[in-house]
């Protein structure tokens, strides 16, 4: 009788446990799901703010030709297109690839759209705000990544067409060929050019970014997140320790570049 | 790419702590003069003093957690401050102790925007009754604030709402001891100019109080100067000036206080 009970409590007990692993799988299907689905929706990017000269450069020059932007412009083109901005030039585009997403470009940047998701930097700068989670292919002429994101970072190319990226807030997850790197809100990291090595994250004074940034503040439109950077910046400067007399640079010769700032 | 050539922004690395609980411990001495330290209008206790004030301070911030477009960081608040009186037999009996304890909640919003939920209990003693408890509070809170920017000065305007439900030891036989229960509603406008190593700190406070126990509304109004000099982020010197006034629909309650002298801090944040 004794024996039947406690056979019955662990069959309960498994069933118990079968059960949580199911919800965990149709959880982790779910999701998995809803991250694909979202590559298939696609609507009509819309360029929200034009400062300077910034165009559309189509792959397939036969078919169509360059196209200044201006604000207000529904993109209809088909994939893949490049947008281009000039010197002293920004460019935000809205519903890019998704409805609420941002895009914005920086000064001198060229960046191919070869797919929704799937970016090809030429050169240049890009700030991407997107609520929802998603999977990016970011790519150079000499890098490839993956990363799931949701919330909003930058990309810059560096010198030899690896990234610097930097999440402002939200969660980002680099893949590459190792293991995923998981970035908090403020930490930047450099991928290289070589097999997408993914340095170690550095933790940056994000109050000081949001004030100096010009993907931020070289704008009209406002950033839709802007609440989530500011609350991401609070809170880091309560739980800041210390700030070092430094500034990253550029990546050179493959090295990080520091600046020391001189004591007055 | 040189500093401030990067569309990001300057990138200057920092270091930072996982959940930012921190621990802040501060010490003040003040020194001043008080033209009616009974806060009485009228009366044989109408009369000028000096007082040293001691306070020992120390907040625990439980961390600083990121709601998405809003912050929240829970505090525990535990001060120990010694009033004691000299320059006037009169005030002899006046000194006493006050020890607080003050539990926070602070939700802080772009724009500079603050929510302040917090319960605070106080309790005064009296040194020389070997710190018996003459009179306790319980206060639950609710305070909006807003921090704004005037050129390089800091302002802050804040409006609260305060019940205190209190137990006085000492009061007359038929007197409840919760007689000064009350509600209070106050509105705080202050601002900090910063020039070199000062501060110069002027605030006005609006308040009105509902005794719940007594037929009795008040309004006070404070006006306060501070100007403080630090020598390192850790003490400095300020010199300060407060003026008091009550008016109360009851007229023996009203009074009128000046408050001015010399203080210094020590503070320590770990």
């Amino acid at each position: 009788m004794l024996n039947s009970k406690l056979l019955n409590s662990e069959t309960f007990n498994l069933k118990v446990l079968f059960s949580l692993a199911h919800l965990v799988f149709i959880f982790g299907t779910y999701k998995y799901n809803f991250a694909g689905s979202i590559h298939q929706r696609t609507v009509q990017p819309i360029v929200r703010f034009v400062g300077g000269k910034c165009f559309l450069q189509p792959k397939n020059m036969k078919r169509a030709s360059t196209l200044p932007l201006k604000s207000g412009l529904i993109m209809n083109e088909a994939f893949p297109y490049a947008l281009v901005t000039g010197q002293d030039s920004y460019l935000e585009v809205l519903d890019y690839p998704e409805s609420k997403n941002i895009l914005r470009l920086g000064q001198s940047s060229a960046i191919e759209n070869r797919q929704p998701y799937h970016l090809f930097y030429f050169q240049g700068s890009s700030l991407i705000s997107n609520r929802d989670y998603a999977k990016w292919r970011l790519e150079t002429k000499s890098t490839l990544i993956h990363l799931y994101a949701q919330g909003t970072w930058m990309v810059e190319t560096t010198e030899q067409l690896g990234f610097k990226i930097v999440l402002l807030e939200g969660t980002l997850q680099i893949i590459n060929e190792n293991k995923p790197t998981t970035l908090n809100a403020g930490e930047l990291v450099l991928v290289s050019e070589e097999n997408g090595q993914i340095s170690q994250s550095i933790k940056i004074d994000l109050p000081l970014m949001l004030n100096t940034c010009r993907l931020i503040n070289s704008f009209e439109t406002k950033l839709p997140s802007l609440s989530r950077l500011i609350s991401a910046a609070q809170v880091q400067s309560i739980r800041l320790k210390k700030r070092y007399e430094a500034v990253v640079g550029g990546v050179k010769n493959k090295k990080l570049q520091i600046w020391a700032i001189k004591k007055e | 790419m040189g500093i401030g050539q990067s569309d990001l922004g300057i990138q200057r690395p920092v270091e930072s702590k996982n959940t930012g609980f921190g621990y802040h411990l501060g010490f003040e001495t003040k020194l001043y003069y008080t033209n009616n330290p009974a806060s009485v209008d009228s009366g044989t206790l109408k009369e000028s003093s000096g007082v040293w004030e001691n306070t020992l301070r120390n907040h625990f911030l439980l961390g600083a957690f990121d709601l998405g477009g809003a912050t929240f960081s829970p505090m525990i608040s535990l001060n120990y401050t010694k009033f004691t009186h000299f320059g006037d037999e009169l005030f002899d009996n006046f000194d006493f102790d006050s020890l607080g304890i003050n539990f926070a909640g602070v939700f802080q919003f772009g724009q500079g925007w603050t929510i302040r939920p917090s319960l605070g209990l106080s309790f005064d003693l009296n040194p020389k009754e070997g710190l018996k408890r003459q009179y306790h509070q319980i206060s639950p809170s609710l305070a909006l604030g807003r921090q704004f920017k005037i050129g390089k000065a800091q302002s802050f305007i804040e409006w609260s709402l305060a019940k205190n439900f209190t137990d006085s030891a000492y009061v007359s036989i038929g007197v409840p001891d919760d007689k000064l229960d009350r509600f209070e509603t106050a509105l705080i406008w202050g601002v900090n100019i910063p020039f070199h190593n000062f501060e110069f700190s002027p605030y006005i406070r609006f308040g009105y109080t509902n005794y719940s126990n007594q037929d009795r509304d008040d309004f006070l109004t404070n006006l306060g100067l501070e100007l403080k000099y630090s020598f390192s982020n850790w003490f400095y010197l300020k010199a300060f000036a407060n003026f008091s006034s009550r008016q109360s629909d009851d007229d023996t309650y009203d009074f009128n206080r000046f408050d001015s002298g010399m203080g210094a801090a020590l503070n320590a944040k770990f």
